[in-house]
């Protein structure tokens, strides 16, 4: 079967054992599930057919199916402290991770590829090592500490950048001009962004610098060094282009880890992501709304470990999809 | 035309077992048309030769004595710039068939287009026909370039290799164990294929191999190593009817005829020595029957004992 | 018959002269002992006088709010004029604790699987490295704060096995790698010729030469946990029994301290910071003792 086949398969798999974790671990709590799909604007008809529908007289393999069957349609419930269906709540914090996220993904990515592919490329000498011991305080700074450290000395004590939020109320008031808007999106995302890439890149640096290293061993290196190309040719253009495998997977696989990293920064920050919206709803024991979020946050990893899967598969030659 | 000279070549590594004299005075001569062979044991220094002429040695290696002349050009002297010019495109290499040398994330057609256009101005359709053309006189499928490496059988990516060697016209290829560790028919299917490129290009060849039988079907010249020298160097015919030095007879007794009686085979006894040791003597003393009291302390010169046949032996200089 | 085991490495001998030939090694290990001497000396500070230096209840009569340091507190007090200092070295043990309980249980388990999925391949394998592929892709941070959302109880005691039960993918897929190529190499086809059970062949031959590797893990995580352990105190879910590092942040920032009283706000996360780092300093040094091509030239 094919590669990517194998995959999306995965991805689905994976989705149904959270969900299926998630639905366990909220039945083990006492009390009427059904509370979850239930608002008090409901009429009283709509209360007992939900009740009926997710509450504990249904076997609980039906209760699992309507539970499934109602996240698949973008139906997360009610959340306890908004008294709003989770989804309207949940859909823009969304995006608001993702503006963090993704940005993040795509920079740690490239800076770390670039820093790793060249130290391994000058082989030796103390910059090296000043890059490495750099670069491994960076990936094991606890996050949150960075993150507090950013804002005392940007924000606090030379008053660049805003102490958190996502956006300043006023400049977002009706009538502002799109360039305003976006500078100011902007001015607010620096500071984590720049917390969020600095503990995230050095991974995979260090990949990369090990399979450059691995790499330049190989035998087809000798070739293409014996047909005369440049050291910027081979160096781009066929070591590096193998190294990167390897590099991609590793990068897929602290993709997970890192989203943890997301939620702490979104809680220093006071970014309105979903990380943060997580951690308040459990705060809070808004049930439906900390469910949703989690699923949504796994959502998120999975998503992108399928798309590092793909750009895998378009890597690498010998894959076939 | 005197292609390709190497003149008292030394090289060495540093290793952490202590500094290994991989080339220790190796001489040799290689003219327009010849097919020159390098033969010896594994560990005596051949594939170094190779490496040291292109200068693609790694870098724990140094060479500190002789001359490697092109054309008459000291290779040595050159700056790396210079040498990358001359790579591929005026001295090319065959690879070890066991070795990886096609990368594998590129098509094969287009490794071959990435050497031509390194050193030519070409375009794509001219460069793209050159790589067919070269493709189908190694006995390959054109219609394979566009294939990955993994998609390929060892015999393929030899040829490919082969091709890839060629694609250039360069003045003369270095062959390193160009057939070893592919299966008896493919090696013969191969060396078919090279003696039928070597007649139809007239292609001038250093070819190295441990592998006495195949190089001396591929070789009208031999140049014979040992622990790192060149111990002898001549036509093919002479090494084989009247070797000079005792090492060579060694081999030369080692290798099974096909006709006339049944013989004995006998191995030369003793061990190649480690290539770490720096005796003053011949470096063959040790397990030579013939040696003179001088074997042990004066290192023999390399010198022309016939026409065009050379020999580093004290023995052989005596009997003639 | 006896066949030798052959052994590539000795794992003590490893360890060692990876550490010592390369300088960061040997800035791990000395900010560990460091980080050790104080998780040591704890209890010894905590007896000067219990009722003003136990972490959690102990309360200077005198002060009332977080103050600068002082002799008596060389690194000032928290809101509630609990001693920092005292609070640092108790989140020492907490963190040893919890990274090494964590560290040996991701790494035995992964090691396991590594170690049977390589070995039998197959349909098991199959099987494994689907479970461990789940495993991987589920963030481990977000499914503590939800197990610890659905479970009020949060002890310490929780933490840890969560996170040494989730922990193990990467391990395990690296021991499998290693076993793979390891099962092809003659001494364990050897070994298999002259009769040696599976599971012989696997404890006796193949154990023995992946354990530099195991170990190697093993630095991430412990790194893995103590980080994440305090990811979860700072957000304020970690056991509130225990005065962890993360846990001492959690109360900085939530009662606003956090540019009012840097004695209490730098120490926490620093220390953090450095001991995840001297693990894997450690790590790295022995990485290059493992794998030649990593070295200088």
């Amino acid at each position: 079967m094919g590669y990517l086949a194998n995959r999306l398969i995965m991805t689905v798999i994976t989705l149904f054992v959270i969900l299926t974790v998630t639905f366990t671990m909220f039945r083990l709590m006492p009390g009427d599930p059904s509370i979850f799909f239930i608002s008090p604007q409901m009429s009283t008809e709509t209360i007992a057919r939900i009740k009926a529908q997710f509450g504990l007289d249904q076997p609980i393999h039906k209760q699992f199916t309507n539970y499934l069957g109602s996240i698949l349609h973008g139906n997360f419930g009610h959340s306890f402290f908004y008294k709003r269906p989770v989804l309207e709540v949940i859909g823009e914090r969304l995006l608001n991770t993702i503006v963090l996220f993704l940005p993040a993904a795509i920079i740690s990515y490239l800076v770390g590829v670039s820093l790793g592919r060249y130290m391994a490329w000058k082989r030796g000498g103390k910059s090296e090592k000043v890059l490495i011991f750099t670069g491994l305080s960076f990936w094991t700074f606890f996050v949150p500490w960075l993150g507090l450290l950013m804002i005392w000395v940007f924000s606090y004590k030379f008053g660049l950048f805003p102490v958190g939020g996502m956006i300043t109320p006023d400049k977002w008031l009706p009538g502002s001009s799109v360039l305003v808007k976006t500078l100011d999106l902007l001015h607010h995302l620096v500071s984590p962004l720049a917390c969020y890439v600095l503990t995230w890149f050095a991974g995979n640096m260090l990949v990369m610098r090990n399979s450059m290293l691995e790499t330049i061993g190989e035998d087809y290196i000798l070739t293409v060094r014996a047909k005369g190309l440049s050291e910027r040719k081979i160096r781009n253009k066929h070591a590096a282009r193998n190294a990167i495998l390897p590099v991609v997977t590793a990068f897929s696989m602290s993709i997970a880890y890192s989203i943890g990293g997301c939620v702490l920064l979104e809680t220093v920050f006071s970014w309105p992501g979903i990380g943060r919206t997580m951690v308040d709803s459990v705060l809070l024991r808004d049930y439906p709304l900390a469910q949703a979020s989690f699923i949504l946050i796994a959502t998120v990893v999975l998503v992108t470990n399928l798309i590092t899967d793909i750009l895998y598969a378009y890597l690498d030659p010998r894959i076939r999809y | 035309m005197v292609v390709l000279e190497l003149k008292s070549l030394e090289m060495s590594y540093k290793t952490q077992e202590g500094t290994v004299r991989a080339i220790d005075r190796a001489s040799l001569r290689v003219e327009k048309g010849d097919t020159v062979g390098i033969v010896g044991e594994s560990g005596c220094g051949k594939t170094s030769i190779g490496l040291s002429i292109l200068r693609l040695l790694p870098p724990n290696a140094t060479i500190h004595g002789g001359q490697i002349l092109f054309k008459g050009q000291d290779l040595l002297s050159l700056s790396e710039k210079d040498m990358r010019r001359i790579r591929w495109k005026n001295i090319s290499m065959i690879f070890q068939a066991a070795m990886n040398a096609l990368d594998p994330v590129y098509r094969v057609g287009d490794q071959l287009i990435e050497a031509l256009v390194e050193h030519q101005k070409l375009t794509k359709k001219q460069a793209s026909d050159k790589m067919e053309a070269m493709f189908q006189l190694v006995g390959l499928d054109p219609g394979r370039a566009r294939n990955y490496p993994h998609e390929y059988s060892g015999g393929m990516k030899q040829r490919a290799i082969i091709a890839m060697s060629l694609i250039c016209d360069p003045d003369i290829i270095i062959a390193d164990e160009a057939t070893t560790a592919l299966d008896v028919l493919v090696q013969d299917r191969i060396l078919s294929s090279i003696e039928k490129i070597q007649a139809e290009l007239t292609m001038t060849m250093l070819y190295i191999s441990h592998d006495i039988a195949v190089i001396s079907e591929v070789c009208n010249k031999i140049a014979v190593m040992y622990a790192g020298n060149i111990v002898e160097h001549g036509d093919t015919m002479s090494l084989f009817k009247a070797p000079l030095h005792p090492y060579t007879q060694g081999l030369m007794r080692s290798f099974p005829k096909i006709h006339g009686k049944p013989e004995r085979l006998e191995g030369i006894p003793g061990e190649p020595p480690r290539l770490t040791d720096s005796s003053p003597g011949c470096k063959f003393f040790p397990r030579c029957q013939q040696s003179l009291k001088e074997c042990n302390s004066i290192r023999p010169e390399f010198t022309e004992i016939e026409e065009n046949h050379w020999v580093a032996c004290h023995a052989a200089r005596r009997s003639l | 018959m006896r066949i030798p085991t052959k052994r590539k490495f000795g794992l003590a001998h490893l360890l060692f002269k990876g550490i010592s030939q390369e300088a960061l090694g040997k800035i791990g290990i000395a900010i560990i002992i460091i980080f050790g001497v104080m998780a040591l000396v704890s209890p010894f500070v905590i007896n000067i006088d219990p009722d003003v230096y136990d972490p959690l209840i102990g309360v200077d009569p005198l002060i009332f709010s977080s103050q600068g340091p002082t002799l008596t507190h060389p690194l000032g007090t928290d809101h509630l004029g609990r001693d920092v200092f005292s609070q640092l070295l108790k989140g020492s043990q907490i963190a040893f604790l919890v990274g090494i309980t964590v560290g040996l249980m991701a790494t035995l388990i992964g090691t396991a699987i590594g170690l049977i999925s390589g070995y039998f391949r197959g349909v098991t394998d199959s099987l494994l490295m689907r479970v461990t592929d789940i495993i991987l892709s589920i963030p481990s941070l977000p499914l503590l704060i939800m197990i610890l959302c659905v479970f009020e109880h949060r002890g310490i005691w929780v933490i840890v096995m969560v996170l040494g039960l989730t922990g193990w993918p990467i391990t395990a897929r690296v021991i499998r790698s290693q076993t793979l190529s390891l099962r092809e190499r003659p001494f364990v086809k050897s070994a298999r010729v002259s009769g040696a059970s599976d599971w012989r062949i696997i404890l006796i031959h193949i154990a023995p030469n992946v354990l530099p590797l195991t170990f190697l893990y093993m630095t991430i995580g412990v790194t893995y946990a103590i980080l994440t352990e305090a990811g979860l105190g700072f957000l304020g879910f970690s056991d509130p029994t225990i005065s962890s590092w993360g846990m001492m942040l959690q109360w900085c920032f939530s009662t606003g301290h956090t540019f009012k009283a840097l004695y209490w706000m730098i120490p926490p996360g620093l220390s953090i910071s450095l001991l995840a780092l001297s693990f894997y300093l450690v790590g790295y040094s022995l990485e290059k003792e493992i794998n030649p091509r990593l070295r200088e030239p």
